[in-house]
């Protein structure tokens, strides 16, 4: 299932902003993961409720290796990239 | 995969771990990964966490307490388990998670009930049993030394040693594999919640056998810890079975990679096999060598209580740092050829039993099994050899064992 740019975006604003219990306002698209104080755990079930999501799987240290929305986001919906795990 | 330095977590990290290892002591050794757990590549780094004050053990009970709040909360989003209040209870009062006064009494009453029966007296039944096992599989000519040897043994000491039936040993062979997973750091929550489920089989196992003790003292651990609990009240019922289940995770799943890995260091190095076979009574020092060449466990954590300036970095109050021992014990500066298998080493303080005052209380007993099963091996099979390839390792990030080793002999 092909997710574009927006939807992958506003999915990961909807987590991070349930999880950290603040308005999804607030959540800043360039600001690290480890700032939102992201449990280990909690980003690979991220990950892998992720992979779910959009269709493929994904590797369990996704949110290690691309480390804001932005840059993420950019990855996963990047045509040159498909392989992104 | 986006250019990062050092990620134990890929899939392709446990094929060579040392590679990554060099790597990190060269660029970075003391590191701080992207979600802000350092790595101390190092090895007067990772000893020096091991040892200093200002370093407490990594609260692990404590996370997946959080991780059980955050459940209770329902914050995500798919199936999720409800809590894993069970994990917690069950690992709650392990010496590898608690620091003073609570480690020093529950320590002390381990190690008193542990010597009531010497490690050296044990010997013999590790020889026995490790010449068991090999009995029954040598006539076929073939054996997995893992699936048919070096996972057996440790289960069959420890459960020896606690005083647990045999009839059950499978079965708690398989929930101490689950729940020694909670070492591993990179776990979904679905993970954590069989974790969950296995702890309350186990306890709820543990409890009848205690009350059974109770009522029926033997000559085992079981019955030791449950004395001492009545004659100084000093251990409650939670941290009684909290460490029994300790015994049982830390007793066989690093044991088991002892043997396994040591034994793959002597297929991979023929001439040290035959060497030692001529050898056996260098076995100690050999065992020593596969603890530092190939450390059963790769890393383990602490957690800073005040800042902490390590080289030109500073570990902040509250943060977790691992202490990498699978690279400090490959430090160049430390140790002579670190990538070879040198049997006589003029001194080897490998850190693969930790450091400090949370040095592994059954290192002893480890150091035991490791020349007992090793020793068996090569006394009882003639021209053993890898079969195939390499089955590959484990997807653990903490501890380091195979998923099999295929072997056959003369």
């Amino acid at each position: 299932m092909n997710r574009t740019y927006d939807e992958v975006e506003a999915w990961l604003i909807s987590q991070l902003a349930a999880l950290s219990e603040i308005d999804p306002e607030a959540i800043d698209l360039d600001r690290p993961f480890i700032d939102y104080h992201l449990d280990s755990s909690v980003a690979v079930t991220l990950a892998l409720e992720l992979g779910r999501w959009i269709g493929r799987e994904l590797s369990p240290t996704l949110f290690w290796e691309y480390p804001n929305i932005s840059v993420l986001a950019a990855a996963l919906t990047d045509p040159q990239r498909p392989g992104v795990h | 995969m986006a250019a990062i330095l050092f990620n134990p977590g890929d899939p392709q990290f446990n094929a060579d771990p040392y590679r990554h290892y060099r790597r990190l002591r060269q660029e970075d050794p003391v590191h701080r990964s992207p979600l802000g757990v350092w790595f101390l590549a190092r090895y007067e780094d990772a000893r020096l966490i091991l040892r200093d004050r200002r370093f407490v053990v990594w609260d692990i009970p404590a996370q997946v307490e959080k991780k059980s709040g955050i459940l209770k909360r329902a914050l995500l989003s798919g199936s999720q388990p409800a809590h894993l209040d069970n994990l917690t209870v069950a690992i709650r009062h392990w010496l590898s998670f608690i620091e003073p006064p609570a480690h020093t009494r529950i320590r002390r009453l381990v190690s008193d009930a542990f010597r009531q029966r010497t490690v050296e007296e044990l010997r013999e039944r590790v020889r026995e049993s490790a010449n068991e096992l090999l009995d029954s599989v040598r006539p076929s000519g073939r054996m997995d030394v893992i699936a048919d040897f070096a996972r057996l043994l440790p289960s069959k000491v420890i459960a020896t040693l606690l005083g647990v039936p045999t009839e059950d040993m499978s079965r708690l062979i398989g929930l101490t594999e689950q729940v020694s997973r909670i070492f591993d750091p990179l776990m979904s929550l679905e993970q954590y919640g069989l974790l969950d489920g296995a702890a309350l089989e186990f306890a709820a196992y543990l409890r009848q056998l205690i009350k059974l003790r109770r009522a029926h003292p033997q000559p085992d651990l079981i019955t030791a810890l449950v004395q001492a609990q009545e004659q100084q009240d000093a251990l409650s019922d939670d941290e009684l079975i909290s460490t029994c289940v300790l015994l049982f995770s830390a007793g066989s799943e690093t044991t088991v990679n002892l043997i396994g890995n040591g034994v793959l260091a002597l297929l991979q190095n023929p001439d040290k096999m035959a060497y030692l076979r001529e050898h056996p009574q260098i076995l100690p020092q050999a065992v020593e060598e596969f603890l530092r060449y190939d450390a059963p466990l790769q890393m383990t954590s602490r957690t800073a209580i005040e800042d902490v300036p390590i080289g030109n970095k500073v570990i902040h109050e509250g943060e977790q740092a691992y202490a990498v021992v699978g690279s400090a014990n490959r430090d160049p500066d430390v140790f002579a050829d670190p990538d070879e298998l040198v049997f006589d080493r003029a001194s080897n303080h490998h850190l693969s039993f930790a450091a400090g005052h949370h040095l592994c209380l059954g290192a002893p007993l480890a150091r035991l099994e490791g020349q007992e099963a090793i020793g068996a091996v090569l006394e009882r099979l003639k021209d053993v050899q890898l079969v195939g390839d390499l089955p590959g390792w484990r997807a653990h990030v903490v501890l380091r064992g195979l998923n099999g080793l295929p072997v056959r002999f003369g």
